[in-house]
């Protein structure tokens, strides 16, 4: 079992938009996944084509004190996700944060107690801020998956992040540049700069701008469905063999990368 | 309706039923008399009959029946076409449109026989296997390790890859033989001298008796079908062992051809035979003596591979790319630089130099533009190698890379080559392959670009391999590196003759310099674009291997191995073929005109004789450069050449300081299809002459003495064999249409297109050029992703392709859209886009990799009805376009010939009415 972290590296670089999509790319390489979103948005959800009102999830039910197992839907394609679920208010939240401060190893100590296959990925929908949200999910994380977009300043947020995380004992953290655009110059600097001096951190693709993944989501599809013939779903297919066989390796390199 | 029906089962109609019944007895006839048929003429009653007798029923089956008579409107020679039309219906079996045609059912009862065939052969095979080679391979391995030991003793070079794959051994178990073989000869046995003494002396000695022995009729024939069986056997045997033994069976028949042609088919007593007699015989002579040294020049190709570079990026030494041009477009010109560029290599140490002898200044502002040196010198004297020489004196680096302007390089051009120079300080000269991707005159004008090895490959892919084992690699003008310091020994370029290349590397030689030759094809460009032009630069190199030969000739002077002598002497004498091709081209004239027996010998004799001399080269050459030439094409290419070189090479020989460099031209178009009838006017010729002896010849059939028969069929066959050629090589000159300035070149690229909607798709090209690019989209079925049929023509998208990891993003018009495919226009806005565009797609380090794949390989028979079909074709095309004024029959000729045509039965049109007719659904 391998616990994958999507964190945005600042602000809009897409990081739900990529838990999403891996995700199914994970299924339909027949890899069971269980997709958990912890961004108090809650929009994770809207990809695997939930219902838009619907405000169950497992953070609600944390709170309520229910079963928070009993939140988690299928979707069409297969994936296995829990909402975070729609919070009443601020305070729901802090309370939230600070039950999940007092057990910071929740998350991992739950997904190890729910019954997985052994071969499952867990994906977590990462957010920056609650602190307590992103350390919970981070502690739990073998692999940490910084979103970037090609600006500047997104860039050195994540770098930063990851050259934080990859300390960590076993866990590889990479830069995944999120929104490429080959007709932009400071675009393909950025990629050349990560690919050629940057490479310890960076994640083999990167995932181009492409109009398709903004339409596909207003249908409430990833570009498996929506494009298949897109460069996107080519990306996602290809990060994901890269997680597989990091996670699994043929025979040799036990992940002690970094 | 009816199609398929069977004649027993026809009674359609109450009036058709005594048709039937009629045509049943005549059906059994022709049955017993073997002619099982669905015939024509029962076709026409059955077809008749339900339209009823209406007037325009029976019409529409007549005009099915009659496709060439038109019914409305008969005419007089219609008295001819219908009977004719009826007899072919009534006697000709006509096949079923619903079934498969006549063509396909043969095909595949061929097909059938050809697998009962494999099966058979593989079951003979394998038991030939068990019985006659186990004894025969102790002969075989003896013999061929002799002739190995010979070919590996120069070991200056490192042998790189020594296993011989080649395609044509479908042996079962063949491999295992091959292997046993090599092992065999590798034995330690051989090493000593004794024993490899005695096996020289024995092999000379056995040698000498095939080739001197007299035999009659019967034990020739004896002898050579022992040999073709040999060879047959020989042939399927994988590795370079089996390859000298074909050889070494190929020299015995030629060699003892030539003894019988020399010790018994001259008749001294008859001058004037004797003197036709000497010409061939001179021919002959000619060409078993390039025989001889042509199969020690490419017994062995080396098949070197690229040496490693060292780590240390410090001990890459500095290269100058030197880039001569004289009048050619700045088009064809920049993307060489942009190539150049892009190479490759630490920019500190590389420095590119664009060499102007046309002393334009759009030239030297573009140089400027993209940073690179620009040289331009008073006169033009030596042309290219002047050029050259002007700017050796004015730079420094310690190796020379010259690219003709035209050569696009790959970007891993300087680091596949310069390896050999680091390990190899004697190294002088490295040449890589002269690649074309535009069709050469032959190949367009033939229309078969791609599907055949062209004639540069022979040279490139064989000669110059073979060359490099004897460590005699000569440079060809561009696309080689050259080390500074040798070049400057003597004297930079050399200017005495017109192919300053090959003299070049032969001084370099001389002095004791190493060469090589990578055949990886690393730099590609644009081939002669007429054939005049073609024939030009031909001219120009027999003229300068003519002069190179008078002036500074291989087999004299010093500091040559003999092997180096052979080689460079057979590249010179590969350019005399000019006189023995013509002399072969009208040989037979000589006893059907003319009455002289050129060959005194009777014509089974000759037969006996000049058949296995002829079989055996065509089998080893086809073994040793099967992938780069097809059998027979070579014919083409050099009869064509001929009579254009006779007079240079003739000249240079005499004078061998007249003459001067013309250049080839390239990157034109050719606006219409015309026949150069200035180029094919001494073929034509030779073929009214030809046709003249086929006129005595066939006089000679009927009116002269019986014992002369044999002897005029001898020779009329080779008159037809040299009209099919003389046809094939007129066909050349009938120069097709060349509209496209830039050239497309079929390599599929990953791709992405950028939609203005910002949606993106994944393609891959289909073919792409400096003008644009034909796409392919990867997933188009699904209806939520736009298709490129959605595309308007003149939309603007962007196209990504990639240079290695990095992608280039390039704006593109739409020109076409239909289904899948994208045919887009590049719309590039900058210089830097333009630079990006060729790194992405010509000077990729992969480009021309695959280039031969799906070739079929080649098989002797095969090539020489190709090359008669496209004989009769050159007959075909002269004929339309001979020019009225000139030839006033041709256009008769043609005119009754069409009208005879016009008379002959022809196929029904059936399966016109099969669409419509719902009951043929039934039958």
């Amino acid at each position: 079992m391998t616990v994958v972290a999507i964190i945005g590296a600042t602000g809009g670089t897409g990081a739900t938009t990529v838990t999403a999509h891996l995700a199914t790319a994970i299924v339909q390489q027949n890899r069971p996944v269980l997709c958990f979103d912890f961004c108090p948005t809650n929009v994770l959800r809207l990809h695997f084509g939930a219902a838009f009102d619907d405000p169950a999830g497992f953070a609600t039910a944390l709170i309520a004190g229910l079963p928070w197992q009993d939140r988690a839907y299928a979707s069409a394609s297969g994936v296995r996700f829990l909402p975070f679920g729609a919070l009443d208010d601020d305070a729901a939240l802090e309370r939230l944060c600070t039950w999940l401060q007092a057990r910071p190893h929740w998350l991992r100590d739950s997904i190890t107690a729910i019954d997985l296959a052994t071969d499952t990925i867990v994906l977590c929908d990462c957010p920056r801020l609650p602190a307590a949200l992103r350390n919970q999910v981070l502690a739990a994380a073998d692999v940490v998956l910084v979103s970037c977009a090609p600006d500047p300043l997104s860039l050195a947020a994540a770098t930063r992040l990851v050259g934080q995380l990859q300390g960590g004992a076993g866990r590889i953290a990479r830069v995944l540049l999120n929104g490429f655009e080959a007709a932009r110059k400071l675009d393909c600097d950025m990629q050349l700069l990560l690919r050629r001096q940057l490479a310890s951190l960076a994640a083999p693709v990167s995932i181009h701008r492409d109009e398709s993944l903004r339409e596909a989501l207003a249908c409430k599809q990833t570009v498996f469905d929506y494009a298949p013939g897109s460069p996107a779903a080519q990306e996602f297919a290809a990060l994901a063999t890269w997680l597989i066989m990091r996670r699994d390796p043929p025979q040799q390199q036990g992940g002690s990368h970094g | 309706m009816g199609e398929s029906r069977r004649p027993d089962a026809a009674t359609p109609a109450p009036v058709g039923g005594r048709f039937a019944r009629a045509w049943d007895g005549l059906d059994h006839l022709l049955e017993s008399a073997g002619m099982r048929a669905q015939h024509g003429l029962y076709r026409l009653v059955c077809k008749a009959l339900p339209f009823g007798v209406t007037p325009p029923g029976l019409i529409q089956a007549l005009t099915q029946l009659f496709p060439h008579v038109d019914w409305r409107r008969l005419r007089l020679t219609d008295l001819v076409r219908i009977p004719l039309q009826l007899i072919w219906l009534a006697v000709v079996r006509q096949q079923a449109p619903d079934a498969e045609s006549l063509p396909a059912a043969a095909a595949r009862t061929l097909q059938a026989r050809a697998a009962q065939l494999a099966v058979l052969k593989s079951q003979i095979q394998a038991h030939a296997n068990t019985l006659l080679l186990r004894r025969l391979r102790r002969v075989v391995s003896g013999e061929a390790r002799v002739n190995a030991d010979t070919l590996a003793a120069p070991g200056s070079v490192p042998a790189a890859g020594t296993i011989d794959d080649n395609p044509s051994t479908i042996w079962p178990g063949a491999a295992a033989i091959g292997a046993r073989i090599e092992r065999w000869a590798a034995h330690p046995i051989w090493r000593r001298p004794l024993v490899r003494i005695a096996a020289f002396g024995i092999g000379a000695v056995l040698i000498a008796l095939c080739i001197t022995t007299p035999f009659d009729i019967l034990p020739q024939i004896v002898f050579l079908v022992c040999l073709w069986i040999a060879a047959m056997l020989v042939r399927r045997l994988p590795g370079h062992l089996p390859t000298l033994l074909l050889i070494v069976l190929s020299l015995a028949a030629s060699t003892r051809y030539l003894w019988w042609r020399l010790s018994s088919t001259l008749n001294w007593d008859a001058p004037f035979d004797l003197l036709w007699g000497f010409g061939l015989l001179g021919a002959e002579i000619y060409i078993w003596i390039v025989l001889v040294l042509g199969y020690v020049q490419s017994a062995w190709p080396l098949k070197r591979l690229p040496l490693k570079l060292p780590d240390n990026r410090a001990e890459w030494p500095s290269v100058d790319i030197l880039i001569p041009t004289y009048n050619e477009p700045l088009t064809v010109v920049k993307p060489t630089v942009f190539a150049a560029l892009g190479l490759d290599w630490p920019a500190d140490k590389l420095n590119i130099y664009l060499l102007d002898d046309g002393r334009r200044d759009a030239f030297r502002d573009f140089a400027g533009e993209v940073s690179i040196g620009y040289m331009r010198r008073e006169d033009n004297l030596h042309a290219k190698a002047g050029n050259l020489n002007h700017a050796l004196a004015r730079t420094s680096g310690e190796f020379i890379t010259i690219f003709d302007c035209d050569h696009i390089p790959t970007r891993s051009f300087l680091q596949l080559t310069m390896g050999w120079f680091i390990g190899d300080p004697a190294m002088a000269l490295l040449q890589t392959p002269h690649h074309f991707f535009s069709p050469d005159p032959f190949e367009r004008n033939l229309g078969v670009f791609r599907n055949m090895p062209n004639e540069g490959e022979l040279f490139y892919g064989v000669v110059q391999d073979g060359n490099d084992l004897w460590n005699a690699t000569f440079f060809c003008g561009s696309c080689a590196v050259i080390r500074r310091k040798p070049l400057g020994e003597v004297g930079g370029i050399a200017v005495e003759t017109v192919t300053e290349d090959a003299h070049t590397a032969l001084k370099m030689q001389r002095l004791g310099y190493k060469s090589a030759y990578l055949n990886i094809a690393l730099a590609a460009g644009l081939a002669t674009e007429s054939l005049s032009a073609h024939i030009g630069q031909r001219i120009r190199w027999a003229r300068g291997m003519a002069q190179i030969f008078r002036l500074d000739n291989p087999f004299l002077g010093r500091g040559l191995t003999w092997a180096q002598r052979v080689c460079y002497g057979n590249a010179m004498m590969h350019f005399f073929n000019g006189g023995p091709r013509l002399i072969f081209l009208t040989a037979p004239l000589a006893f059907l005109i003319f009455h002289a027996y050129v060959i005194d010998a009777p014509a089974l004799m000759v037969l006996l004789f000049v058949m296995p001399h002829m079989v055996h080269a065509s089998l080893s050459n086809s073994r040793m450069q099967g992938k780069h030439r097809h059998s027979f094409w070579a014919e083409v290419y050099e009869t064509v050449l001929a009579w254009y070189i006779v007079r240079p090479t003739t000249v240079a020989l005499l004078d061998p300081h007249r003459g001067k460099f013309n250049v080839t031209s390239k990157g034109g178009l050719v606006e219409q299809r015309y026949f150069d009838w200035g180029i094919a006017a001494p073929y034509v010729f030779t073929v009214g002459l030809n046709l003249i002896g086929v006129g005595a010849g066939m006089a000679r059939l009927v009116w002269g003495p019986a014992d002369e028969i044999s002897t005029t069929w001898l020779n009329l066959v080779w008159t037809f064999y040299n009209l099919l050629i003389l046809g094939a090589a007129i066909s050349v000159a009938l120069e097709a249409r060349q509209q496209r300035r830039s050239h497309r070149v079929q390599i599929s690229l990953p791709a992405l297109v950028r939609l203005a909607d910002g949606k993106l798709l994944r393609c891959r090209t289909v073919d792409f050029s400096e003008g644009g690019a034909s796409l392919t989209v990867d997933e188009p079925t699904l209806s939520a992703s736009p298709t490129p049929a959605g595309l308007s023509t003149d939309a603007s998208i962007a196209v990504s392709l990639w240079r290695g990891d990095d992608e280039c993003q390039f704006p593109a018009l739409v020109t076409a859209a239909a289904g899948a495919n994208l045919r887009v226009r590049w719309n590039l806005q900058t210089q830097q886009q333009e630079m990006a565009l060729v790194q992405c797609t010509f000077s990729r380090a992969d480009a021309w990799v695959s280039w031969a794949d799906g070739r079929r390989a080649d098989r002797p028979l095969t090539g020489l009805l190709e090359v008669f079909q496209v004989g009769l074709s050159g007959y075909r095309r002269m004929i339309e376009y001979a020019p009225p004024a000139l030839i006033p029959g041709v256009r008769l000729m043609r005119r009754s010939v069409s009208f005879v045509a016009s008379l002959l039965p022809r196929n029904p049109v059936i399966n016109m009415q099969k669409k419509n007719d719902p009951s043929s659904y039934i039958a």
